[in-house]
């Protein structure tokens, strides 16, 4: 048989067995996906039920003890986390809104332009971000040294190294997030609607409550999720900006198993708030089956 | 008859300079014992080593590599913890690691260290008396001292006149007590040395067991905490002038001080945490022989001298102490005075309740 | 209606334009900055043929004069080049293999209909959601608590791959959703098998979106921190965890230097590619 007789065959036999066919284009996919990032997150949990040795080792030995220490010292974080997470998200949406609007409405010409502008800087390195807003907020950074060498104020102005300047790295790191799927959903209205309910007598304030934002809902969903949940998790900020004194979830996760090595309670407080987030996730899932992320084409 | 009596008596000498000038092409290596060379040789001529930043000389390392013809792959921490987290956890592949004597008691412990072949590093003999055969690991089964330090603080005396504790004899009361410097100090993110400064300051030893002084501790660190500006990056903060009082390793702080003069060490007259930092040879190394290579190397008086001039801790090699750069053998800070040294403490290795005991006060501590 | 006329454009001409351009200023206003002080010049002399870029300089918040020294003392430094060519054969290497894993699962999803696709689908998206912490603890305790093998660069690579598959999965379904179905209808019909028609009309197709992954896949693998910092082992320091230790030390000019050529990097790799996209749609 020559290649083409062969090619001709094995389509056929795949034609015929549709389950084959996606067994074969998934299989790498489900393996890897399936492998490292499935299987480690059992592992995690696994972890979590087991004992700390007293010299930091794992042990391998049942026990419920690290849930029981999920006492008040960790809620303590939690809400932290929860409270910093909301506010970044309230702020980004507030924020975020007014910025998609104007874009999508009155961007005109230059509406991918605007766009891109603000999302490119999300690319480059979190890191040098966060750095570079440091260099700019610290006590000894551009914007207090401007600040007194005009006379405006005698000290600087703490705006680092605290909850206060942990926030609005939050904001200022997720914004983009927040405005890129207002803005895909925002542009997608229909104008004339929004025109209409100004011909009928609506205010502008009215409209955006009542008409806008419920159009809206689908992107502001997803800016939502895509905002709060990776913050409430989030380690690098808390970490440089809020100087190991703004502790959130994440620090505490990381401290755990970098500088404690009580790797079992790192699990557990994983684990715990793995499970928020899934179920956030799942929420939001539920919500989008009817919309339909991965629509399904009948072949 | 002269002729022959001259290449007579020449000839010992002839002999004699031959075996010098033989001697002397073997003296760079003549510190290895050859079979110690053939060994590195047949174990690739690589070597994994782990060590803290900026914790060595700049040209020890191109030095060692063209002498021995030995690829060094050179990896550093930021925290001893860290550093323990990726050993524990498998030893990430590292040949040499640095530990200090409260580590390498945990790591003996754990069995995680290979014993040394003391046949093959001949340079033991540099070490100075009261380091050899020390408590924490008998014999020097396991480890071979490098330089010693201790963790007081510095303050920057442009911004801390008449300070009453930071006179002649200084004391943690500057930093740990009143409100005087509020949001102006800062303190390394490391349990041990904080918790010990606690202590010390409340006239406890370091390595108390009693939970009572260790509750005082820590109510001492949650007093202090809201007028601490961060934990960690103390360093970035003091040349920044953002703070103005921190804890500090002794050596760095030569650095910090070098840059900055109104910046000063305090060796606190209620004692302070020692360390003294040892290497080790991680078990199932493939290189054990350069492994033992790389640390007779760095016990040549020259090469640890060398290393402790740079990085402005001290020596623990005898042989070396010729060469130790005066302001370092002056300087207080890096060779703190008699009456110190008395107060001050090695840390013991805490296992079981005690560490945990200290975790949780520094989670509240940080948490809170 | 007049009213209502003013008064909208007073809202959208006035308050609104300023304050977007405020929100402009402020995202540009940290990094602009810093590029510019990455060529201040230093108050004193500067050691530059040393092997670490960063011995302790005071940051200086006066404009010194113009110069270029910071960016030399990076070409100096030994330790951050080798950590960039780290990060370089991890991101060149995980990003073509996870695109084209990316794009199969892309397609597969979009086309059949299987048991466990939900599931599928929600662990793909989870993925993306889910704290780098703990995905980086996961991997870590994956790789050394169970599979006890040595971390280094195989495992960075591995997890990169792992943390990109759904990005380029969501940009690639995504794209194609607005694909006209019946264009490989027309070509089955025109008698190509499966496999011509995949080769010669849905991936024409899926180019612009396969791009689009690829450009943003890029940054992220070449940038992430998190990830990498838990799974990484001797010798594979990848440039990002390399910046974060020189954060925590913290010396501020090289690091400008530095974190302004990371930036302009990005910025022209993203835009260079976006005008390829422009230029072959016309």
């Amino acid at each position: 048989m020559n290649y083409l007789e062969r090619k001709h065959r094995f389509l056929f036999f795949l034609r015929r067995h549709q389950p084959l066919k996606i067994c074969l284009i998934l299989s790498p996919s489900v393996i890897w996906v399936f492998l490292f990032s499935f299987i480690p997150l059992l592992i995690m949990i696994y972890h979590s039920f087991m004992t700390k040795g007293p010299l930091g080792q794992v042990l391998h030995i049942f026990t419920l003890a690290n849930y029981e220490k999920l006492s008040f010292l960790y809620l303590g974080v939690f809400w932290r986390s929860i409270r910093l997470a909301g506010m970044t998200t309230f702020f980004c949406f507030i924020i975020g809104y007014a910025v998609a609007y104007w874009i999508a409405i009155y961007g005109g010409r230059w509406k991918n332009l605007f766009i891109f502008l603000i999302v490119i800087p999300s690319w480059s390195s979190l890191l040098v971000r966060i750095y570079a807003w440091l260099f700019l907020f610290r006590d000894s950074g551009i914007i207090n040294y401007l600040l007194m060498q005009s006379s405006l104020i005698d000290s600087p102005i703490p705006m680092t190294f605290n909850e206060v300047g942990v926030l609005g790295c939050l904001i200022y790191t997720y914004l983009p997030f927040m405005i890129l799927p207002l803005y895909a959903s925002i542009a997608r209205l229909d104008q004339s609607v929004l025109e209409a309910a100004l011909d009928l007598g609506a205010s502008p304030f009215n409209r955006l409550l009542k008409v806008t934002i419920p159009l809206t809902k689908g992107g502001i969903i997803s800016g939502v999720i895509l905002t709060f949940i990776p913050a409430i998790g989030e380690y690098i900020i808390p970490d440089l900006v809020g100087g190991a004194k703004v502790t959130m979830m994440g620090n505490l996760i990381a401290d755990k198993f970098l500088s404690f090595r009580n790797w079992p309670l790192g699990s557990a407080i994983t684990t715990a708030l793995l499970i928020i987030i899934l179920l956030l996730i799942f929420v939001y899932a539920k919500s989008e089956k009817q919309s339909g992320l991965f629509e399904v084409q009948e072949s | 008859m002269c002729s022959s009596r001259k290449i007579m008596s020449a000839a010992p000498l002839i002999a004699l300079s031959i075996v010098l000038i033989l001697s002397s092409t073997l003296f760079a290596a003549g510190d290895m014992p050859p079979d110690l060379l053939e060994k590195v040789a047949k174990e690739g001529k690589k070597l994994n080593v782990y060590n803290w930043g900026y914790y060595i000389a700049e040209d020890t390392i191109p030095k060692f590599e063209q002498e021995f013809g030995v690829k060094v792959t050179y990896d550093t921490f930021e925290s001893a913890d860290a550093m323990m987290a990726k050993v524990q956890a498998g030893g990430g592949g590292y040949d040499v690691v640095i530990a200090d004597n409260e580590y390498v008691q945990y790591l003996i412990r754990l069995k995680k260290l290979q014993p040394l072949n003391h046949k093959w590093l001949p340079n033991m003999k540099n070490i100075m008396d009261k380091f050899v055969n020390p408590s924490y690991d008998p014999g020097n089964t396991y480890s071979i001292p490098y330089l010693w330090g201790s963790a007081g603080f510095v303050y920057n005396t442009k911004y801390t006149k008449d300070d009453p504790n930071l006179s002649d004899t200084c004391s943690w009361a500057a930093i740990l007590q009143g409100d005087k410097y509020a949001g102006k100090i800062g303190m390394m993110d490391s349990w041990g040395v904080s918790i010990a400064a606690a202590l010390f300051y409340s006239g406890y030893s370091m390595n108390t067991h009693e939970k009572a002084h260790l509750m005082k501790a820590q109510e001492i660190l949650l007093a202090q905490k809201k007028n601490v500006k961060a934990y960690g990056e103390v360093r970035k903060l003091l040349e920044a002038e953002e703070v103005y009082l921190a804890t500090l390793w002794s050596g760095d702080s030569v650095g910090v001080s070098e840059r900055n003069p109104a910046i000063k060490y305090c060796a606190p007259k209620e004692g302070m945490m020692l360390y003294l930092d040892n290497w080790t040879i991680l078990k199932g190394t493939e290189r054990p022989a350069t492994a033992h290579l790389w640390m007779n190397y760095l016990l040549r008086a020259k090469v640890a001298a060398n290393n402790a001039n740079y990085v402005h801790f001290a020596t623990t090699n005898q042989a070396a102490l010729p060469d130790i750069d005066e302001s370092d053998r002056n300087n207080p800070a890096v060779y703190p005075s008699e009456a110190v040294m008395k107060r001050s403490e090695f840390s013991e290795a805490f296992d079981g309740e005690q560490l945990t005991l200290r975790e949780e006060i520094w989670e509240i501590v940080k948490a809170r | 209606m007049k009213r209502n006329i003013f008064s909208r454009l007073a809202l959208g001409n006035k308050l609104l334009p300023i304050f977007v351009i405020l929100v402009f200023t402020v995202t540009y206003a940290p990094l602009i900055v810093m590029m510019i002080y990455s060529f201040n010049s230093p108050g004193h002399d500067v050691q530059i043929e040393s092997g670490y870029a960063h011995e302790y300089v005071r940051a200086s918040e006066k404009w010194n004069g113009f110069s270029p020294v910071w960016y030399k003392r990076i070409l100096s430094d030994k330790h951050l080049l080798r950590a960039l060519v780290v990060s370089v054969i991890v991101t060149f290497t995980a990003v073509p293999v996870s695109i084209v894993i990316g794009t199969m699962t892309a397609f597969a999803l979009y086309r059949f209909k299987f048991w466990g696709k939900w599931i599928f689908e929600q662990t793909l998206l989870s993925t993306l959601l889910i704290p780098e912490v703990v995905i980086g603890i996961s991997l870590l305790l994956f790789f050394v608590g169970f599979l006890q093998i040595k971390l280094g660069i195989r495992t960075i690579f591995i997890s990169h791959v792992a943390f990109t598959i759904p990005l380029v999965t969501l940009v690639v379904i995504a794209r194609m959703q607005r694909m006209d179905p019946t264009l490989e209808e027309a070509a089955m019909d025109l008698g190509a098998d499966e496999i011509a028609t995949f080769r010669k009309v849905t991936l024409p197709l899926l180019m612009p979106a396969i791009l689009a992954a690829t450009l943003l896949a890029f940054p992220w693998s070449f940038n992430d921190f998190v990830i990498s910092y838990f799974v990484a082992g001797p010798g594979s320091t990848t440039l990002p965890i390399y910046i974060y230790s020189m954060l925590k030390v913290g010396v501020s000019p090289v690091v400008n230097a530095l974190g302004t050529v990371i930036v302009m990097f990005s910025i022209i790799l993203v835009l260079g590619a976006s005008l390829m996209q422009r230029l072959r749609k016309s």
